[in-house]
């Protein structure tokens, strides 16, 4: 009881107290004057933060969002080329690898081509010296053979002209021993 | 206040005489019945600020916030750094999330843009007010209903006008009859539509008006709690600082959901066929 007695009395005692002129306003009342107020100090407000800082805040979240959408784009770009790069150079590596090759199965075959014609070339030739060596070696031996003959001939007839002493028909004679040379 | 407080709830404890804890009852409840009831007086304890009827306390708590936001704003913001450090990063991030995800969300790619420095300022706007309301002393200019209907006001003058803008005057109107409904119906729901679009707003003003009011209240019928009961009372001190914790999340809660909501009921009007 006595604590609703007391809130009475405070009510009217702040109502008293506050009211000396009888022109309060409290947050419920409606007041044109309030809303200008608000509305002025809005508009000012957005109008001074659009210029000082939403406009450059938010130009400058889009060039960095497109700054960041770029650097990925590029780095992207980087990164293929990169690899058709990487693959060129091995395609690269692996044709130089297979000409080295093939040079140096060229470069045998011809080395070897050259020194079986140089061996052949050689083995022709020896051939060949060998050849007229026993060809010479063979008239050679004919030629000493006939003057041998022609030499033994000759010796035998003027041995047996000398020994026989006989004159005889040289031509005769030397038909003769033609005859029994042959037969030795 | 606080110390106010506790002067009076010693003169209670000691067991002081009957008219002694009448005052302090007075003193209270003056000081409640004022932060409810008088927007117009800077109720300092003790202190006798000069009553003038030009002087609305709400409307110097206004000017002050829109002098702290602009020399935040620009004293932190350097608009030639590309990385910018310390307070404007959380205001970029603040910015960031409001163009993406309230005013792109519901407005779409292209007005979403165009309209998300409004919804900067009225986030700040109201964010600032909020929090000056918890600065011991102060006021919340958000509790005056007066002001939160100014707000609700120029969201209902973009709902209008940018609905016009972007749709014309026929189809404007034309979003107030919903479509495939028979002639009775549509006669019956054309001024609902319209009483809904009002409501929308007003819901807008006074959402903002009763939270920021309420939380107050709390505060300071706990803080008379301890007032009335004496120390028996003290440990609803630390449920005290717990709701102005929580006052803290509200602000910015609050902020968030008028921002929210006018791009929501903007949305609706700039873009019908959703």
């Amino acid at each position: 009881m006595n604590a609703e007695l007391t809130t009475t009395q405070a009510v009217v005692e702040v109502k008293t107290a506050s009211t000396p002129q009888g022109m309060h306003h409290t947050v419920m009342d409606i007041s044109g004057e309030m809303v200008l107020l608000t509305w002025l100090m809005f508009t000012v407000t957005a109008f001074i933060l659009y210029k000082i800082a939403w406009k450059p805040i938010l130009a400058a979240l889009d060039k960095r969002e497109n700054d960041i959408k770029a650097s990925l784009d590029t780095a992207d770009k980087a990164r293929q080329q990169a690899e058709d790069t990487k693959i060129q150079c091995e395609r690269l590596l692996q044709e130089a690898d297979a000409q080295a090759r093939e040079l140096i199965e060229q470069a045998r075959k011809t080395a070897q081509e050259t020194s079986d014609s140089m061996r052949n070339q050689a083995r022709e030739e020896s051939r060949l010296l060998l050849v007229s060596a026993q060809q010479e070696i063979a008239f050679e031996k004919e030629k000493a053979v006939n003057a041998l003959r022609q030499e033994s001939a000759q010796l035998a007839i003027e041995l047996a002209g000398k020994l026989i002493k006989k004159n005889l028909d040289t031509e005769q004679n030397r038909a003769l021993t033609g005859q029994w040379l042959s037969k030795l | 206040m606080t110390s106010s407080v506790d002067i009076a709830t010693n003169a209670v404890s000691a067991g002081g005489p009957v008219d002694t804890k009448i005052a302090v009852h007075d003193f209270i409840y003056e000081h409640v019945m004022y932060h409810i009831a008088e927007a117009d007086v800077w109720n300092l304890p003790f202190v006798n600020v000069p009553q003038l009827d030009i002087f609305r306390y709400d409307g110097v708590m206004i000017a002050v916030g829109c002098l702290l936001l602009i020399f935040f704003c620009g004293f932190f913001y350097k608009p030639n750094k590309s990385v910018q450090h310390g307070w404007a990063n959380l205001l970029e991030v603040f910015v960031l999330f409001i163009r993406n995800q309230i005013a792109i969300a519901f407005l779409g790619e292209k007005d979403g843009r165009r309209m998300a420095p409004l919804f900067c300022s009225f986030f700040f706007f109201i964010l600032i007010l909020n929090l000056l309301g918890l600065v011991p002393l102060f006021t919340t200019a958000t509790g005056n209903i007066n002001v939160t209907g100014a707000l609700a006001a120029i969201t209902l003058g973009f709902m209008v006008g940018g609905g016009i803008y972007r749709c014309g005057v026929k189809n404007f109107l034309l979003t107030f009859i919903p479509p495939g409904l028979p002639l009775p119906l549509k006669i019956f729901m054309a001024p609902l539509e319209f009483v809904s679009m009002i409501s929308k707003v007003m819901a807008l003003m006074i959402r903002l008006f009763a939270n920021m009011l309420a939380g107050h209240i709390i505060i300071f019928s706990l803080v008379g709690l301890v007032a009335l009961f004496g120390l028996w009372a003290a440990p609803v001190l630390a449920l005290v600082v717990c709701v102005y914790f929580f006052e803290i999340f509200i602000a910015f809660f609050q902020a968030y959901i008028f921002t929210l909501l006018s791009a929501v009921y903007m949305g609706q009007l700039y873009r019908p066929e959703h």
